[in-house]
C-alpha cells in the first residue's frame, strides 16, 4: 500500500508541473482567463487586454482594470468621443465585419456610445464608407477609429449628438 | 430549492450591553479588549448607544453582517480566536478593526465608530485618496447601508456628505440589473476546461438608443494577479493560497472578443432578479471588495466561489457558498444560482464564432460550401451569377466568419498579412453588396446548458469479476465527466476527468487500487471542410497492467496522443484514431533495461454511439510497441454501456482485455 501512496504522490506532482506548464504555454498568447489555475492573470500580461493593448498603441496600455482608489481608469463605456474610438479600436476585428454587413452588434453599440439615433442609418452610412475606412489591411486600429468617427460627424443626419 | 440560513447562535461570553457602555464611558474601553489601531472609543452617547444597540441585536452575528465581512465559521469552532469566525478577505485595508480578520463583533464595533470620526481623522490607503474618499463611509457604502437600515443610523450626524471617487464608480456602472456568466468548458487549455463564471453589471439606460447595448456593459471579474512563470510556483501557489486575487472591472466587449470569438466558447448568461436596494447594496460591497485582495485557491476560493460570495451580500436569505464543496467548479455556482428559487429571471445564450458561422453554413448547398472554403484561399474566387444578392452575402458573410475562425488571433496580433489581406478583400466584396445581412437567430441549444448536466461528483458501487474471482469495487469521482457520463449540458465528444479512483477488494482479502485518474482530458473535435481540428487526449495517473512483463500490476502512468474524429452522421455517432505514447512505471515490471520503467508507442482508437440521451456506448483499444522490451507488444481493449435509468444514477457494464485475460465490472453510480 505505501508503494501505492509514494507513486501517488510522485505522480501528482509530476501532475501538478505539466498543468502548470500547460497554462503557462497557453498564457504567452491569449485565453488566460478560464477558471482555477488559469483565471491567474500573469501579472502584467492578461491576454488578450494585453494583446490590444499593444496594438492599440498605448490606449489601454496605462490603464489596470482594478476597481479600487485610484486605479479604475476604466471608464469607456460612457458616451464620448474617447470612448467611441476606444471601443473601435478593441473591437476593430469585429468592427470591420460588421460594418461591411451593415448591421451587427458592434455597429449597434458603437450607435449607442455615439449618441446616433439608428444603428439601422449608421450601418447603411458605414457601410457605404467601408473602402474610405479601410482601404487596405494596413491601416492601424487608430486610423479605423479616427475614420469611423469622422464619417459619423459628417453625416448631420446621423444626429451623432456625442461627437458633435 | 429555497434553502434559508440562520445566524449561528453561539454560546459566547458577551457583557450586557450597559456594562460595555458604562465602560466605555469610564474611558476603559479601549485598554480593556481593543487594540491601539481600533477607531477611538467615541465619547459621543449617540455612537455608543449605538453600538449598544447592535451589540443587544447581536448584529455581528446576522447572515448579512457575516456575509459582508466575508466570515466563515473556522474550523476550530466558537469561542476560539474570536469566536471561530474568520474573514476569508485577506487584505488588511478591509479591517476597520485590528481584530477585524477574525472577530466580527470588533468590526462591527469599529465600523459604527469610524462612521462618526471627522474625515481628518480617516486613514488613508491610497495617495490619491481625498480625506473623504477614505472616510468610512466612503469606503465601506455597504455596510453603512445595512447599518442604516438596521439600526436607523441619524445620518445627519455624520460629518461628511459626499465621496467622490466612489460616487463616480457608481454612477460610471449605473446599474439596472446583474447577469451572471458562465463561459463555457474550454479542453484547449487545461486551466480553463472546467469554464468560467463572471458577472456582468447592465447599465441602466442612459443611452439615445433604445437596442440592448451588452458590450458597453461591465465585466466584474475575480481574478488572481500571478507574479511566477516558474511552472512548479505557479502551480504550488496556485494550490495553496500563495497568490493574492482581486476584483477587477473590465468592458463587457473585452469578455465577449475574448471568449465568444477568439476562444469560440458559447457564452450562458443568467440575469438575477434583484431589486433595486439589493443592487445598489451589491455595487456598494464590489467597491469594498475592490479595495482589497483575498488569497486565490484554485480547488476552492476561486473565481466562481468568489463571484458567488460577492451575490451571496445582497440575498441573505438564501445561502449560496455553503453548499458548496471543494473543488468548486463554475457549473457547481450556476447551479446553485439557478437552485435558489426566484433567484435567476433570465437566461440568454450567446453563440461563440464558431457556432455562428456553423449555423450560417447549415443550410447551404454543396456548391455554396465549396465557395466559403474556396474564398478562404483565393478571396477573388468568382460568385457565378446564378447567386442571387442574398446568397452572395450569405457565402462571403461565412467566409469572413471562417477566416476570423482560423487566423482570429493572428489577425488581432497583427502577425498574419496574408489572412490579413484576404479577410479585407472579402469585406471589400462584401460592402459592395449594399444591403444589411439578415440578424443570425440561433436558438440555445436548452440541454447543453450548463445546469442541466449531471452532478459534477460521482460516486459508485459495484462489483468486478476476473480469473474466476468475484471483487466488490468503489469507483470515486471528484470531477467531471466521461465520454460514457450522460451528455446533457455537457459537451459531445470532451471528457475531462480529475482524480478518479477505482478501488477493488478481492478474496485474498488485498485491497487493489484498479485505477487512478489524476487528470485525463479528452478532447475530440471532429473533422470537416472547415474544421481541421487535431484531437488530443492527456492521461496522468495510475492504472493496472496485466501482460507477460508484469502480472497484475498497478503502475504509474502518463501519456497521451494526437489524432483526428470523424463523425459521418452526425455527432451521435464517432469514432477516432490516434497516436499514443506511454510511459509506465512499476517495481515489479520488467521494462527497458530491467528497470520498472516501459515506454510505448502505438495506435489507440475509439467508437462511441449515443443510443440515446440516457445510453451511451463507448469503445476504445490501443496496441502499444514495446521498443527494446519484452513482450514485443501489448494490447488493451474497453467497452462500457452506460443507462441513465434516473436523472443522476446510471448502471454502468464494463469490459476490459488485456494481454492475461479479461475482467468484467457492473458498477452503479451517481452524480452529485
Amino acid at each position: 500500500m505505501r508503494k501505492y501512496i509514494t507513486t501517488t504522490l510522485a505522480m501528482g506532482l509530476l501532475g501538478a508541473f505539466v498543468l502548470g506548464n500547460a497554462s503557462i504555454a497557453m498564457a504567452d498568447g491569449y485565453g488566460t482567463a478560464g477558471c482555477g489555475l488559469g483565471s491567474l492573470v500573469f501579472g502584467n500580461k492578461p491576454g488578450i487586454i494585453q494583446v490590444l493593448a499593444a496594438t492599440t498603441n498605448g490606449t489601454f496600455g496605462s490603464q489596470t482594470f482594478g476597481i479600487s482608489t485610484g486605479t479604475s481608469n476604466c471608464k469607456d463605456t460612457v458616451p464620448s468621443v474617447v470612448s467611441a474610438k476606444a471601443f473601435i479600436q478593441a473591437n476593430r476585428e469585429a468592427v470591420a465585419k460588421d460594418i461591411a454587413r451593415g448591421q451587427g452588434e458592434t455597429i449597434t453599440n458603437l450607435t449607442a456610445l455615439a449618441g446616433c439615433t439608428s444603428d439601422k442609418a449608421v450601418g447603411s452610412e458605414l457601410q457605404k464608407d467601408f473602402k474610405q475606412i479601410f482601404p487596405t489591411e494596413k491601416v492601424s486600429d487608430i486610423q479605423v477609429s479616427d475614420s469611423v468617427v469622422s464619417m459619423l460627424q459628417a453625416h448631420p443626419e446621423l444626429a451623432c449628438h456625442t461627437l458633435s | 430549492m429555497h434553502r434559508v440560513s440562520r445566524a449561528p447562535r453561539l454560546g459566547r461570553l458577551q457583557l450586557p450591553a450597559s456594562l460595555v457602555l458604562a465602560a466605555i464611558m469610564a474611558g476603559c474601553g479601549a485598554q480593556l479588549h481593543m487594540p491601539v489601531q481600533d477607531p477611538r472609543v467615541s465619547g459621543d452617547a449617540y455612537v455608543e448607544s449605538l453600538v449598544a444597540l447592535a451589540h443587544a441585536r447581536d448584529l455581528a452575528h446576522s447572515v448579512a453582517w457575516l456575509r459582508l465581512g466575508h466570515y466563515r465559521l473556522g474550523l476550530l469552532g466558537p469561542g476560539f480566536l474570536g469566536d471561530g469566525y474568520t474573514s476569508q478577505a485577506d487584505g488588511p485595508e478591509f479591517f476597520l478593526s485590528a481584530r477585524g480578520k477574525v472577530d466580527p463583533v470588533a468590526e462591527l464595533d469599529a465600523t459604527i465608530r469610524a462612521l462618526f470620526l471627522s474625515p481628518r481623522d480617516s486613514r488613508r490607503t491610497h495617495p490619491k485618496e481625498t480625506a473623504e474618499d477614505a472616510h468610512a463611509l466612503c469606503r465601506f457604502p455597504a455596510r453603512f447601508m445595512y447599518l442604516q437600515r438596521t439600526l436607523g443610523i441619524d445620518a445627519r450626524r455624520i460629518a461628511i456628505n459626499s465621496c467622490p471617487q466612489f460616487e463616480h464608480f457608481y454612477q460610471d456602472i449605473n446599474p439596472s440589473s446583474v447577469t451572471l456568466v458562465f463561459s463555457s468548458y474550454y479542453l484547449n487549455s487545461p486551466a480553463s476546461a472546467f469554464g468560467h463564471t463572471f458577472l456582468r453589471i447592465n447599465k441602466a439606460g442612459t443611452f439615445a438608443i433604445g437596442k440592448k447595448r451588452e458590450l458597453l456593459d461591465y465585466g466584474i471579474d475575480f481574478s488572481a494577479d500571478v507574479d511566477s512563470y516558474n511552472a512548479v510556483i505557479y502551480a504550488w501557489k496556485g494550490l495553496t493560497g500563495m497568490f493574492p486575487a482581486t476584483f477587477k472591472q473590465i468592458p463587457y466587449y473585452y469578455k465577449v472578443r475574448q471568449y465568444n470569438d477568439t476562444e469560440s466558447r458559447d457564452l450562458w448568461e443568467y440575469q438575477l432578479a434583484l431589486q433595486p436596494e439589493q443592487l445598489a447594496l451589491l455595487v456598494a460591497h464590489l467597491w469594498e471588495l475592490g479595495h482589497t485582495y483575498f488569497d486565490y485557491y484554485y480547488l476552492s476560493e476561486n473565481c466562481s466561489y468568489h463571484i458567488l460570495s460577492l451575490v451571496e451580500v445582497v440575498v441573505p436569505e438564501i445561502d449560496l457558498t455553503s453548499p458548496l464543496t471543494s473543488p468548486v467548479l463554475p457549473t457547481d455556482t450556476v447551479k446553485a444560482l439557478v437552485a435558489a428559487h426566484g433567484l435567476v429571471h433570465d437566461v440568454h445564450y450567446r453563440p461563440s464564432l464558431r457556432t455562428q458561422f456553423r449555423s450560417r453554413v447549415k443550410d447551404m448547398s454543396d456548391d455554396e460550401l465549396d465557395l466559403v472554403e474556396d474564398l478562404v484561399y483565393d478571396a477573388e474566387t468568382a460568385l457565378p451569377g446564378t447567386l442571387n444578392d442574398e446568397r452572395k452575402i450569405a457565402v462571403l458573410d461565412a467566409a469572413a466568419d471562417l477566416v476570423d475562425m482560423r487566423y482570429g488571433e493572428a489577425l488581432v496580433m497583427k502577425t498574419d498579412s496574408a489572412a490579413a489581406k484576404i479577410k479585407q478583400r472579402l469585406l471589400e466584396r462584401r460592402a459592395a453588396i449594399q444591403q444589411p445581412s439578415a440578424v443570425l437567430d440561433i436558438p440555445p441549444p436548452r440541454d447543453k446548458a450548463p445546469e442541466v448536466g449531471h452532478g459534477s461528483h460521482r460516486v459508485g458501487l459495484g462489483g468486478a469479476a476476473a480469473h474466476g474471482m468475484f471483487a466488490p469495487s468503489l469507483d470515486i469521482r471528484i470531477n467531471l465527466h466521461d465520454l460514457a457520463d450522460p451528455t446533457s449540458g455537457y459537451p459531445e465528444l470532451n471528457a475531462i476527468e480529475f482524480l478518479h479512483a477505482r478501488v477493488q477488494i478481492w478474496p485474498d482479502g488485498k485491497l487493489v487500487a484498479d485505477d487512478l485518474g489524476l487528470f485525463r482530458v479528452t478532447s475530440l473535435t471532429v473533422q470537416n471542410r472547415f474544421d481541421r481540428k487535431l484531437s488530443w487526449k492527456l492521461d496522468i495517473g495510475a492504472t493496472t497492467l496485466d501482460d507477460h512483463a508484469c502480472t497484475r500490476c498497478f503502475a504509474a502512468h502518463m501519456g497521451g496522443g494526437v489524432g483526428m474524429t470523424f463523425a459521418p452522421f452526425g455527432d451521435a455517432f464517432a469514432f477516432w484514431l490516434t497516436t499514443d505514447a506511454n510511459a509506465y512505471y512499476a517495481p515489479k515490471l520488467a521494462g527497458i533495461g530491467g528497470s520498472g520503467t516501459r515506454l510505448a508507442v502505438g495506435p489507440a482508437g475509439g467508437v462511441r454511439l449515443r443510443i440515446a440521451p440516457t445510453l451511451v456506448t463507448l469503445w476504445t483499444g490501443e496496441y502499444m510497441f514495446l521498443p527494446w522490451q519484452a513482450p514485443k507488444g501489448v494490447y488493451r481493449a474497453d467497452a462500457i454501456l452506460r443507462w441513465v435509468y434516473l436523472n443522476n444514477f446510471a448502471l454502468s457494464l464494463e469490459a476490459r482485455a488485456l494481454q492475461n485475460g479479461y475482467e468484467g465490472q457492473l458498477v452503479s453510480f451517481s452524480y452529485f
